[in-house]
């Protein structure tokens, strides 16, 4: 089986890099402790599962001398896995030959398969001049068009510029290069290889052990430890133990996502209110609320909302709240829900009181 | 065994007596566990009960559980639980015909007996001239004396100068100690050796109980050497019957604060028991004591033992003395109280077995056993079993706050030996699971394990002798690493099993690579058979362990049997406490924390290219125990701070919490000021 591992299949055509070059830039990558684009691969697939599309294509532009620096894949890995209505993927080295790209997001549009994007890019080539813009356009095209029909996972495995940084539906931050490979592997569990599709489903044993709202209530909600990253940090987005507007756009995306692909949604919901004031009208409160509430509204998958402490003013309407197309709310023995703070109440309502 | 106390050994319920009657309602002046123990007793006879709390205990177990509860004002015990007026003020409005103190708050507070006697409620507890006289040492040492109790050589009385120092130490013979008469808990002691460490200690000691109690008198005693602490329990009604109950050795002590007790001692026979036994009974007699009490006594190993003090309350180790006899203090003291009779006599009184209690503390046995406050985000005792008696006044996702004692629980373990009930205690501190706050269960489980310990032969000096620098959790064994190296591979390939619900096939790696500490080691497993080969990476030598009886409960607790060539059959207990970042599976083996790296054979072989992982020392940084907001900074860059000093205020959870330095040093960074919001675990101050 052995000869069949990713890395080792390649070598002939690895044999056609420029050697010293090569090896150049991996030593570089040794020093950022990054891995190469194979071994990245190689942690992500299954040994022999990943077939790559294009291996032999070059860059076609001829000006300021980038002629000669001319390489088989012309760091862009593309291809599928074993099974292509599983998952598409494709891997960006340094920078991008758009076309390539643009094809496999064609394909798993077509077919409805996942996709996984690596990306660890400076953007264009300048050197191609506006054909590099026009290649971008065109992922830009299919990146929308796939948006809410395929699942697209982006990793940034590196510093990334400019167009490079694309923006899909899920951007997984880059923690430890392998583990964040790891809780791809992990979250692609979840997902529905399209949106006629359903989630994969599996038996949950939840523990029934009363709880009180700590900060960690998510570490005994969700059942099985090992999980628990991905979706904590799919979830902390849902929960909003801060609010301010900065966090609110990706509550929305989540909840759209939520919608999208079938998957099923509990909030948790601890919510001082949209904290007023100069600073958050400037950075569009009003605005991404309003998109929030609108992603709850239209999301018609099964929601749960749980109270596990404050549920204040417009923030209550939000998130979810028992009249906007949820599903359940509960609220914990600890919950708090009010139109404002009870200071705030007494404050105004008895403000001549002198109490 | 007397048939009649049997019905209440392991539990306190007993259908089938009748109670006579007592009172109707009680109100039970105290917190956590301690409530919780007076309610169950309470339920048991009938009586409703009412508690008091404080905003920080809203949410507390023995709230729920009380018939009535009603707030009595903010966290600070000055201002709840000892503010006598408003305990008053609930006792009128709810009609409560006797309190009870519990211990520590109002349960030695001669104020507070007065007021309950001046609205016609009962206490129960002790009377109030007894406790007066046995809460000062002098005054108890004296009545001590006219009832013939054995005592320490020593002089009674106020002591004046250095001169009068050095002639009284040289009466009684050195080695003396010097203390405060007020004192307790080791403030105002010293032990001296010669005249010049007696003249030191004398000045020391006065300056010391001046500040600390307000009251510098002085007096001088033998100190005894190799000395164990035993105390007897006594049960006295309020028509001048007494009962002792036999003994409870409490010499693991840190800092004369009890870890572990045991009913009853090792060291004791029948006989000096009869004698310890009467002499404190006496000395109840002489100061008209009646409901519970505890007479400390200081044995030497030649078995003579003197008087040291006596507690006038229901203590925290209670339970032991209940598990050996069958008595129920708790419900005596509320008849004796009511002025029922005892209904029983000394001779009824026999030692059943034996029992083990420890005080799981939320405290950092590696840090001078500090207090680690926070919620408990995993709480799981340990399997439920006949003999393990858990009194506890929390459960999964309460707070241990610092207004309070951080105790945790009282884990009692009762066996037909003491062996016995040391083998069960070993088990369930073993399954103890406690996350979210730092516990002292590694540090208990390693008493239990040692060896003297496990002989009975131990005295005070016990923690200082073996633990001279706290404990900082046992060394682990290359086949203890053996053993969370096959363990991890197993959890490795369920969980790898679970992931692969959609895209990636299953799959089950026959190779898995562990480090821990430092050290790789590699797991070849065969899925078949499970048997497991451990080696370390690069070295030749490898272990065949053979795993049987896998199983993984509550997401933690992880059981199995093996077989080896070189240790046979054995069963094992871990706790697995998570992953983290994917590849650091975190575990409690043998009351030791440790965390380690588990890869798949593609990840191990791209290790080297990682960046290696930042080491926090975390002695030397001050993390945030809870999300919340920095209130104020009390140090700056360069200050050089002192253990236990304030180093900033936060709020969090509505509550001011002062966090203070672990350590003493040079602070070297801040790196929050006033006002900013932090993160759980964010590191706000650097030491150098």
């Amino acid at each position: 089986m052995s000869n069949f591992k990713f890395g080792r299949a390649t070598s002939e055509i690895q044999c056609r890099y420029s050697i010293g070059r090569r090896a150049k830039k991996d030593n570089k990558k040794r020093v950022d402790h990054k891995l190469t684009v194979r071994e990245r691969l190689d942690l992500l697939f299954d040994e022999g599962t990943f077939t790559e599309y294009d291996r032999y294509v070059v860059h076609k532009c001829n000006d300021f001398g980038i002629k000669k620096q001319k390489f088989d894949t012309d760091r862009v890995v593309t291809g599928h896995e074993k099974s292509m209505e599983e998952l598409s993927m494709l891997s960006h080295k340094t920078s991008l030959f758009s076309e390539k790209v643009s094809k496999i997001k064609s394909q798993a549009m077509l077919v409805g398969a996942r996709i996984i994007e690596e990306n660890d890019s400076g953007s264009a080539k300048i050197q191609e001049g506006v054909l590099s813009l026009a290649r971008y356009a065109e992922i830009f095209q299919r990146n929308v068009n796939s948006s809410g029909v395929i699942p697209q996972v982006l990793l940034i495995m590196g510093p990334c510029a400019g167009g490079a940084v694309t923006k899909s539906s899920v951007v997984i931050r880059n923690f430890k290069r392998y583990q964040a490979i790891a809780s791809t592997r992990n979250l692609m569990s979840y997902l529905p290889s399209s949106n006629d599709e359903l989630p994969p489903r599996r038996e949950w044993a939840l523990e029934d052990e009363a709880n009180q709202a700590s900060p960690d209530i998510l570490n005994n909600i969700i059942p099985d430890d090992l999980n628990k990253h991905i979706i904590r940090s799919w979830c902390s987005k849902v929960v909003c133990m801060m609010l301010g507007y900065r966090f609110l756009d990706c509550r929305s995306e989540i909840c759209l996502c939520m919608c999208c692909f079938n998957i099923r949604g509990v909030i948790f919901e601890d919510v001082p209110g949209f904290l007023s004031g100069t600073n958050q009208e400037y950075g569009g409160i009003i605005k991404h609320g309003a998109k929030l509430l609108y992603a709850f509204t239209e999301c018609t998958t099964p929601k749960i909302t749980d109270i596990t402490r404050k549920g204040y003013r417009g923030a209550f309407d939000v998130m979810s709240c028992k009249r906007l197309s949820r599903d359940m709310s509960y609220a914990w023995p600890t919950a708090e829900i009010s139109a404002m703070r009870a200071k705030g109440v007494v404050e105004i309502i008895f403000r001549c009181q002198n109490v | 065994m007397n048939s009649f106390f049997r019905y209440a050994r392991r539990s306190f319920s007993s259908s089938a007596k009748a109670y006579p009657k007592t009172f109707d309602k009680i109100l039970i002046a105290n917190r956590g566990e301690i409530s919780r123990r007076v309610i169950k007793t309470c339920r048991k006879m009938g009586i409703q009960t009412v508690c008091v709390y404080s905003d920080a205990d809203r949410h507390s177990m023995f709230v729920r559980e009380a018939d009535e509860s009603y707030r009595i004002g903010p966290p600070p015990t000055n201002k709840s639980y000892l503010d006598m007026n408003k305990i008053m003020e609930v006792v009128t409005k709810t009609g409560a015909q006797a309190v009870h103190p519990g211990y520590g708050f109002l349960s030695e507070n001669k104020l507070f007996q007065k007021m309950l006697a001046d609205n016609d409620v009962s206490f129960i507890g002790p009377p109030g001239p007894a406790i007066t006289a046995m809460g000062d040492k002098l005054q108890s040492k004296l009545l001590a004396e006219k009832a013939k109790v054995s005592m320490v050589p020593g002089y009674l009385g106020a002591i004046k100068n250095d001169k009068e120092v050095i002639k009284i130490s040289n009466e009684i013979g050195y080695p003396v100690m010097i203390k405060a008469s007020a004192g307790g808990g080791g403030k105002g002691m010293r032990t001296a050796y010669n005249d010049k460490e007696a003249v030191e200690g004398f000045r020391l000691s006065k300056q010391e109980a001046l500040a600390a109690f307000g009251d510098d008198t002085i007096i001088i005693e033998k100190y005894i050497e190799e000395p164990r602490h035993i105390e007897f329990q006594l049960l006295g009604d309020q028509h001048g019957n007494y009962v002792y109950l036999p003994e409870r050795e409490c010499s693991v002590q840190r800092r004369n604060q009890k870890v572990i007790e045991e009913a009853p001692s090792m060291l004791l026979d029948p006989e000096t028991r009869h004698k310890m036994g009467t002499q404190a009974v006496d000395l109840a007699r002489a100061c008209g004591y009646y409901s519970t009490g505890t007479v400390e006594f200081l044995v030497d190993k030649n078995l003579g033992f003197y008087f040291l003090e006596m507690n006038t309350r229901l203590q925290v180790e209670h339970p032991i003395t209940e598990e050996i006899t069958g008595v129920d203090l708790v419900e005596e003291m509320i008849k004796i109280a009511a002025g029922h009779p005892l209904d029983f006599t000394q001779d009824d009184i026999k030692i059943n077995g034996h029992s083990i209690e420890m005080r799981v503390y939320a405290e950092d046995p590696s840090r001078n056993f500090l207090p680690s406050i926070g919620f408990l985000k995993k709480y799981q005792e340990p399997t439920k079993h006949e003999n393990i008696r858990i009194d506890t006044g929390v459960q999964e996702g309460s707070e241990i706050s610092m207004y309070y004692d951080p105790m945790i629980s009282k884990t009692i373990t009762w066996g037909q030996t003491r062996d016995e009930a040391l083998e069960l205690m070993k088990e369930a501190l073993n399954e103890y699971v406690i996350e979210g706050v730092v516990d002292n269960c590694g540090f208990g489980l390693s008493i239990c394990n040692n060896e003297a310990f496990a002989k009975g032969v131990y005295d005070t000096s016990f923690i200082p002798t073996y633990y001279p620098e706290g404990f900082h959790g046992e060394t682990l064994t290359a086949d203890d690493h053996h053993i969370i190296a096959i363990t991890a591979s197993q959890l490795k390939n369920i969980h790898e099993s679970e992931n692969a619900s959609l895209g990636f096939t299953p799959k089950s790696f026959e190779k898995i690579f562990v480090t821990i500490d430092d050290t790789d080691y590699q797991v070849d497993v065969n899925p078949l058979t499970q048997e497991y080969t451990v080696g370390v990476v690069g070295e030749d030598e490898t272990t065949t362990i053979s795993m049987k009886d896998f199983s993984y409960k509550h997401n933690v607790l992880v059981n199995f049997r093996t077989k080896e060539k070189e240790h046979g059959r054995r069963d094992h207990t871990l706790q697995f406490t998570g992953v983290s970042n994917e590849l650091d599976y975190n575990w409690v083996y043998k009351g030791t924390r440790l965390a380690t790296r588990v890869y798949e054979e593609n990840q191990f072989s791209l290790k080297k290219h990682m960046a290696p992982p930042k080491v926090i020392d975390y002695g030397k940084v001050v993390m945030a125990p809870m999300p919340g907001a920095i209130i104020a900074v009390s140090v700056k860059v360069g200050d050089t701070v002192e253990i236990g000093q304030e180093l900033l205020t936060m709020e969090a959870m509505k509550m001011q919490n002062l966090i203070k330095s672990e350590r003493s040093g040079v602070i070297s960074a801040i790196n929050i000021k006033e006002g900013d919001a932090v993160p759980v675990d964010a590191v706000l101050i650097e030491l150098e």
